[in-house]
Parts: structure tokens; sequence; C-alpha cells
């Protein structure tokens, strides 16, 4: 059985999956990641019926997203992968809301973008058609300069997931473009990657770290 | 930018009040400048304008201090952080200001410069520059998109 994690947004979101069944519940949309995760989880296992011992495979969103979600579901994933032995695997949650397009029929260029906070923009491209291609790596980006890239671009995309929603009217104004707005990197797409998928050592993705690392050493010490 | 000129520590709280007067909820200030630049100082000046009652002092060995505010601006908390002490990003990270002052707080950071890449491109930023041993100069730009803030160096 696979139990998946998704804390990347406000959003705090849980599912179980085996063979052909497949639940996933919105645990809180208001930052209560802390508080509802870990009960959430017991909800979902009481009601399948399982328990944590069934659990053979952690899906777990690693971001990039909302730092203090994101410390939470990593710190649960990997506690109870500890515990339980189950194996680990992480997804991005630009990968979700790509995947979640691709389920909803969309085709062509797909922009994934979650919220950054501080007026910024998690996104990563991707073409869609047989496969979730991506096209280049997750970035920090500004919702002005995302919309002049793809006003320059003068193609079709669509804009998926939680930064299509904040930032709905940069991104819509985009000639061509569509906005299509997904709360939240849905679990169920998650688990279905994550299935898929080697288990390895999982970190949470920050994506600002790269840049702000480099003023470190400068720093004088008494 | 414009820098204002501050001949003592009660000038120095004066320019807090002051800016206080421009911050809403979500912002978030860099205080930059040498030890015994003024950014404590300047930081009780914006602390009383937001109705701190309590005592603020440096959060150097705590990283990061909330206080209570009064006010009728909606903001709620003021997070008072220093990361002159912070060992590595990861720490700096670890406080998640940005996300902590979201709905209903302001930050203000001493040495936040050195995390500057945590707090995005919207944020406030005063430049403290010892003149001489009472003056300081203090340089102020406010974030990319804001009203510019007049009267901040008479
Ligand atoms: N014009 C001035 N404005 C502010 N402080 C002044 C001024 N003139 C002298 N001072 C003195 O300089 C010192 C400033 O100390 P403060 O703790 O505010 O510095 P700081 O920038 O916070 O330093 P640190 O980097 O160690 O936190 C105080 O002792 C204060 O009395
Ligand atoms: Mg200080």
């Amino acid at each position: 059985m696979i139990l998946g994690i998704e804390t990347a947004t406000t959003a705090c979101a849980a599912g179980l999956a085996a063979g052909e069944r497949r639940v996933e519940s919105l645990l809180a949309s208001d930052r209560r990641h802390v508080e509802v995760l870990v009960p959430g989880i017991q909800s979902l296992l009481a009601a399948w019926p399982a328990t944590l011992g069934d659990v053979t495979r952690i899906v777990v969103d690693h971001g990039p997203g909302l730092f203090t979600g994101l410390r939470v579901g990593i710190a649960t994933a990997v506690a109870l992968a500890e515990a339980t032995g189950a194996e680990l695997v992480g997804v991005t949650s630009l990968e979700v809301y790509a995947a979640e397009a691709a389920a909803r029929g969309v085709t062509g260029s797909v922009v994934a973008v979650v919220d950054g906070r501080r007026g910024e923009l998690f996104a990563q491209s991707f073409t869609l058609g047989d496969a979730v291609v991506a096209r280049d790596i997750p970035r920090v980006v500004r919702p002005r300069d995302l919309a002049e890239h793809w006003a320059g671009a003068a193609a079709p995309v669509t804009f998926v997931g939680d930064g299509a929603v904040r930032y709905a009217s940069d991104l819509g104004a985009v000639p061509g473009a569509t906005c299509l707005e997904v709360a939240w990197p849905s679990v169920e797409t998650a688990m279905a990657i994550g299935a898929q998928r080697d288990p390895s050592p999982v970190h949470p993705l920050y994506l600002r770290e790269a840049d702000a690392v480099a003023n470190f050493p400068t720093r004088p010490w008494p | 930018m414009s820098a204002r000129r501050c001949a003592n520590p009660a000038d120095t709280v004066a320019a807090g009040r002051a800016l206080a007067a421009w911050l809403v909820p979500g912002d978030v200030v860099v205080l930059t400048g040498p030890l015994g630049a003024g950014k404590t100082v300047f930081s009780t000046g914006v602390a009383a304008a937001l109705g701190v009652r309590e005592r603020v002092t440096s959060p150097t060995f705590t990283l990061v201090r909330p206080h209570a505010c009064a006010n009728d601006r909606g903001i709620v908390t003021l997070y008072h952080a220093d990361l002159y002490r912070v060992e590595s990003l990861d720490e700096a990270a670890d406080l998640a200001l940005g996300e902590l002052v979201e709905e209903s707080a302001v930050a203000l950071i001493e040495w936040g410069e050195r995390a500057e890449a945590l707090w995005g491109p919207d944020h406030w930023e005063v430049r403290f520059t010892i003149e001489d041993d009472d003056v300081r100069e203090l340089a102020l730009t406010a974030p990319p998109g804001r009203a510019p803030v007049t009267g901040w160096a008479a």
C-alpha cells in the first residue's frame, strides 16, 4: 500500500493507494499542517481499513512550496518510513501539477506554477503529449517576468497550479494563455508518479537556497 | 533611495517611528549596517510606533523574537530577528520569516542581507552608515512598486 503526503501549499492532504483503489483527503486548507497531518493519516488508515504496517511505500511532495508546510510533510514522511521500513519516494509539486494538467486533457506547453510567496513564483515548463516532458529546471521567477516571457513567445500555453490562482490577472492576460486553477497538488497524481519511481532520500526543495548561500562566507565573525 | 541623517540615538528612534507609518502586514524590513550602527535602536522606534509594550532588545541569541502589537493597521505581531549569529542558510530559512509575516505581521531583520534571497524582491531595506561617533546615515529603499516614501530624508 502507498501512502501519499502533500504539504507544499497552504493545503494539507494525504492519500492511500493499493491496487485499483485509491483515496485522497484534504485535511485542512489553512496552514494547519502540524495539527492535521498525522491524525489525518490515522483516520484514512482506519477508514480503509489498514494499519501503518500495511504501508510499503511513502510518496511525499518535497516542494518547491510553502516552507512551513514542507518541513512538516517531509519530517513526517521520513519518520514514518524509518519506523515502518517503508520505501520513501519524493515527487515535486511542479511535476504533480503538470501531470494533473495532462490528466485533465491539456496538451502542448504547460508551465506549472507554485506560489513562492514574497511576490515570486516557483515555475517549471513542460511539454504535454504522450508523456509529460520537463523543458527546464524549477526556478524562482516574478509573475510579471514569466508573463512577459510567454507574451514574447506568442505561443499557446497553460499555467497550472496554485500560483495560477494567485496570479491569474498577470498570467491570464498573456495572449493565448489559459490558467488552470488547481489549488493544491493532487495526492492521487503524486502517488501515481511515485509508484513508478525508485526510492531515494528526500530533501526539501527550497530553490531560494542556491542564491542565498553565497552571502554567508563573507559574514564577519567576532 | 534617500538618506536620513540621525545625529543621536533619539533621531534614530524617530526614524524607526517614521518608517513604521509606511508598513503594512506582510512587510519585511532588512536592516543592514556594521556592528553598533543603530539597527536595534531603530527597531525600538518601529516597535513603539506599532504599539509594542515590552522592551525591545537585541534578539542576537534567540535569533527571532515575536512582539505583540497594538495598532489599527492590522499588524498584530512584530518579528524582530538578528541573523548575525546564524551559522548557515538552513538556520535562516528555518525561521520561515517570509511566511510568518504574510497575513498580519511584519519583520525587522538585522543582518538580513546575508539571506537576501529568502525574502524575495519585495522587501524594505534600511542601510545604516556610521558617519562619526554619534551620527548615522540611514538610506531607505522601499519595495519595488510601492508608492514612493516622502519626507524620509527631511
Ligand atoms: N545616531 C545614533 N543612532 C543610533 N545609535 C547611536 C547613535 N549614536 C550613537 N549610538 C549608539 O550606537 C549604539 C547602537 O547600538 P545598536 O545595538 O542599535 O546597534 P546594532 O546596529 O543593532 O548593532 P548589532 O549589529 O551589534 O546588532 C548604541 O550604543 C547607541 O547608543
Ligand atoms: Mg542589533
